[in-house]
């Protein structure tokens, strides 16, 4: 039976991800979609990059890909490959990529490729303390 | 598969509350008999590569129009032989770690770069750099095809 890739519920940038044991509750912690740092280049704080996935089934490869896109050059920053298996279509799959050092030139944007194709994009605004932009 | 089935399996171990809650539902507002079946991988960025490349075009299609033209007029900007020569770099710098199996895509990747920019020089440093990679991963035929392409370029290049 062919299924169709996944389905990106979503994409979200969060400081932190945590799983009760317990219960199996997901916890996104303190979701931004803009980050102060004190002057450029820097480094962040820690954050994750969440990606709930779903309706496939297989094994797909996945490439989460950082972009800038500056005043005079655009180009392709960071990427982090990995591989995901759907063992159910109705099930969700949970991507967390834990970024705990990424440094950062320029404001960014966060683009979930599987299998070598657009999935999914979130963008960052990245800004200095004293000029928020 | 029946939609009753679907549906039981969408909504397993869920409870879902709803405002009209019945008299004896006194947990109304705990997450007690919540749960949140889901399949976790988590990738951390001590596999992230930080090699800067041009835009791919499957992203470039999918930015909003205001964007699009001008990231990628300043993309092709970016691409060329300098990220060639940095992959080649980081090739050696694996092969001297005896990291073959991370080599071989960078080499190979440039030299996809270095064939489309017709730069013959590099492509040569490129191919001799391969064929090191394919010894070290124990495929003597294709490392023996890549000295030979690299003897040939060597003897154009020559005469």
């Amino acid at each position: 039976m062919h299924f169709p890739p996944p389905v990106v519920v979503g994409l979200t940038l969060c400081r932190d991800y945590l799983r009760d044991q317990a219960t199996g509750l997901a916890f996104l912690v303190r979701v931004f979609s803009g980050h102060a740092v004190e002057s450029f280049p820097a480094v962040s704080e820690p954050f994750c990059v969440m990606a709930l996935l779903t309706s496939s089934h297989g094994e797909y490869r996945t490439e989460l890909v950082v972009t800038f896109f500056g005043e005079t050059e655009s180009y392709e920053y960071a990427r982090l490959k990995g591989r995901v298996r759907f063992p159910d279509p109705l099930l969700l799959v949970e991507c967390i990529h834990r970024l705990n050092q990424f440094p950062f030139h320029e404001p960014g944007v966060f683009t979930l490729l599987i299998d070598d194709e657009w999935a999914a994009q979130k963008s960052l605004r990245v800004y200095s303390r004293e000029s928020p932009s | 598969m029946g939609g009753a089935e679907i549906a039981s399996r969408l909504f397993t171990g869920v409870t879902i509350m709803t405002a009209a809650a019945s008299p004896e539902d006194d947990d109304y507002g705990s997450t007690e008999t919540e749960s949140h079946d889901s399949v976790l991988v988590e990738f951390t960025d001590a596999a992230i590569e930080f090699t800067r490349r041009p835009v791919r075009e499957t992203v470039l299609r999918n930015l909003p129009s205001w964007l699009r033209d001008g990231a990628r007029i300043r993309s092709s900007a970016s691409a060329g032989v300098g990220l060639a020569i940095c992959l080649c770099d980081q090739a050696r710098l694996h092969l001297r770690a005896g990291r073959f199996a991370e080599a071989l895509p960078r080499l190979l990747e440039a030299q996809q770069i270095l064939e489309a920019a017709d730069d013959a020089f590099g492509l040569v440093d490129c191919l001799h750099l391969i064929s090191q990679t394919h010894a070290g991963l124990g495929d003597a035929e294709q490392s023996m095809a890549a000295l030979r392409r690299e003897e040939e370029l060597r003897r154009q290049l020559a005469a």
